[in-house]
């Protein structure tokens, strides 16, 4: 093990110097540095932290010795969810001791000077981590987005750490925080990809979870998205590499993907994998087929045919751009009076949601919105008899153990005609074998990955090295081919 | 546990073994002689580990429904969320989590969750990085005696050290199981 080389700053946080609640966290972050091998702490530019979700007295008994210790972060500190909605705090259905504590953690971990995000999607925040900067984020659906699309660098935080990097602005110089660590070392070649399939949102969930299932921790990279799209060129949405990441995240351990030729890092495949010289990563073709059967393990029912009894969809966190698509789907119809709806997500895109007029839509449809929180981490749902669908393979992967029930894994679209339904909907569309032809409106709506309209939030981060493609990453949704009509299931999604 | 207890354990076993004595990695420091648990899977805490009884509640682990607490956990790696350091820490808080944990791979969330719970209680749970022949060899055993400290470990089948040399409250484990209750 290399020897650790501590700056005076530091070694003066582990003597004391800046109080007891420092030099625990000093303490922590240098341990945890030996036991990842590095040989020196690097300066973080923010943190996100994931402890402030209730899993018992520890959480607590952690947080109040900070607390009481002076402890206050040095760098910007954005928030996970906890465990109740502040805001909703009606839609809470567990026991009030809980909340109690739940709410009593979130109090502790605002008091040491982080921001009440609430959020597992901080990357939906203004403010985020640019190209390359080094930050420490927990919550493993943020991990691999601030990685893998951001370009940022942490390695996989979580409980205890996250804070205590917060607290004294340093990290281990280890893993994907090094150069070295951020090389592909198994790629996922797709073959035969749809249009109807590369634009959705089923094909990056289903692609993460078989991902997380074959790659297990590696770092993977990903080929062939362009396939199926009108213009040969590979392109994804925030979005769907969010649904990506999380898959990956939840049936693995996955915390930095590339997409040759979308994500910042892999311009190509050779870049992704560390250049020429660098041992041949294994390959693993991938076929419609494959993605079909990944998106049909997501499902933990015994069948479509099966009664609905809810929707929940926004895990990890809705976006504007989701809610607009949501808004798009839903067009004016309200939802079945036999299932409820839930949308999670985080306030600040709430906020958003509201300035654009959509949550009287949204409420006079039935729908039901959840911030601060999870529906899969905290009883929410009401319990009513049926499976409950979802887009999320995050939340198929852990609801059915956290909560008992069992899922119906479908896009955005199949849950929102569902819901209106009653009744489990499919888009016959989507595992078509064949790729559909170009609709004439889709052409004009790719360049918006171009433009800097009011979705494109990214005005002050810095500009991402030479050689790389920001720019084939949408930050908002495409638009959707038709924006009034009723969805047909001849249109893709 | 006793001493007293753990000779009858090795007793119980069927007399003497073959003599372990192998070195490991220290992630974490203490000392723990107790039976041993071997997972034929990684385990995640957080989802997999009711952190009141120290049972392993995941039901796709094959190793469902046998007690962690108190025991040599060996595992090849952990798994999964970083909540696994909560939930570990909630176990060594509530006197059930394992007395060491023996592993192939590296794992800082499980010693971050040890770690945490020395700072906070005073608990001191070893972990321990093992090459995989060590690894083999001691999960052969019945019980193990685990030494850690200053990043090195030992993990030995003989009994613990004379009563002289214990504090109080150094070696954590568990009553003795039940004969049909052992894992294997």
């Amino acid at each position: 093990m290399p020897t650790l080389q501590l700056t005076p700053e530091e070694a003066s946080m582990i003597g004391g110097e800046a109080g007891p609640a420092a030099q625990l966290a000093a303490r922590l972050v240098v341990r945890m540095a030996g036991i990842m091998g590095a040989d020196r702490l690097v300066p973080i530019a923010a943190a996100h932290v994931d402890g402030c979700l209730y899993h018992g007295p520890v959480s607590t008994d952690f947080a109040k010795k900070l607390v009481d210790g002076g402890g206050k972060v040095r760098v910007p500190t954005t928030l996970n969810v906890g465990s109740v909605d502040l805001l909703h705090p009606e839609l809470y259905r567990g026991d009030a001791e809980t909340a109690k504590a739940g709410r009593e953690l979130m109090r502790l971990y605002a008091a040491l000077g982080c921001r009440a995000t609430w959020t597992c999607a901080p990357y939906q925040l203004q403010q985020r981590p640019s190209f390359g900067e080094h930050v420490a984020w927990a919550e493993s659906n943020a991990i691999v987005f601030a990685n893998s699309v951001l370009g940022a660098r942490t390695e996989r935080y979580g409980d205890f750490i996250d804070i205590a990097a917060g607290l004294i602005g340093r990290a281990p110089y280890a893993g994907l925080h090094r150069d070295e660590g951020r090389f592909a070392r198994v790629v996922f070649r797709l073959r035969g990809i749809t249009r109807a399939l590369a634009e959705s949102d089923v094909l990056f969930a289903a692609l993460g979870h078989l991902i997380g299932r074959r790659a297990g921790g590696e770092i993977a990279a990903i080929d062939g998205l362009s396939d199926g799209l009108s213009d040969g060129r590979a392109h994804a949405t925030e979005d769907q590499l969010k649904a990506l990441g999380a898959a990956a995240a939840s049936s693995g351990s996955v915390a930095m993907f590339h997409v040759i030729g979308v994500t910042p890092e892999a311009p190509t495949l050779a870049a992704a994998c560390g250049g020429d010289g660098v041992g041949t990563p294994r390959v693993i073709d991938i076929s419609v087929d494959d993605l079909a059967a990944a998106a049909r393990e997501l499902s933990s029912a015994a069948g479509d045919d099966e009664p609905l009894g809810a929707i929940s969809v926004g895990t990890p966190h809705f976006s504007v751009a989701e809610f607009e698509r949501l808004v798009t789907f839903l067009d004016g119809r309200r939802i079945s009076d036999r299932v409820e709806f839930f949308v999670s997500t985080g306030r600040d895109v709430l906020m958003q949601v509201a300035a654009r007029g959509w949550l009287d839509d949204l409420t006079r449809a039935g729908i039901r919105i959840v911030t601060d929180t999870c529906t899969y981490i905290t009883p929410i749902l009401t319990g009513r008899p049926g499976a409950v669908m979802t887009n999320s393979a995050k939340w198929a992967w852990y609801a059915p153990n956290n909560l008992g029930l069992r899922v119906i894994f479908g896009s955005l679209r199949e849950c929102v005609e569902s819901a209106v339904r009653g009744e489990v909907w499919r888009d016959a569309s989507l595992w078509s074998p064949h790729p559909l032809p170009p609709l004439p409106q889709e052409r004009g709506n790719i360049s918006l990955a171009h433009s800097s309209g009011p979705n494109d939030l990214r005005g002050g981060s810095a500009p991402p090295e030479s050689g790389t493609t920001p720019d084939s990453i949408d930050r908002a949704a495409r638009p959707l081919p038709t924006t009034t009509a009723r969805p047909q299931s001849e249109e893709s999604e | 546990m006793s001493l007293d207890s753990f000779e009858r354990l090795e007793r119980a076993d069927g007399g003497a073994t073959d003599r372990i004595a192998v070195v490991g990695v220290a992630l974490t420091s203490g000392r723990a002689a107790a039976p041993v648990l071997v997972l034929d899977e990684p385990l995640s805490f957080w989802g997999g580990v009711d952190a009141v009884s120290g049972a392993i509640i995941d039901t796709h682990h094959p190793q469902v429904g046998q007690p962690v607490a108190g025991r040599i956990l060996m595992l090849h790696s952990g798994r999964g969320s970083s909540s696994s350091s909560s939930v570990l820490a909630e176990t060594i808080r509530n006197r059930v989590g394992p007395a060491a944990i023996l592993l192939v791979s590296s794992d800082p969330i499980l010693a971050l969750g040890c770690l945490v719970a020395e700072e906070l209680y005073g608990v001191q749970v070893p972990v321990v990085v093992l090459d995989e022949a060590a690894w083999r060899t001691c999960a052969a055993a019945s019980t193990l005696t685990v030494e850690a400290a200053d990043g090195r470990a030992t993990v030995t089948n003989l009994l613990p050290p004379p009563t002289a040399s214990l504090r109080e409250g150094e070696y954590i484990s568990s009553p003795l199981p039940d004969a049909g209750e052992r894992a294997g």
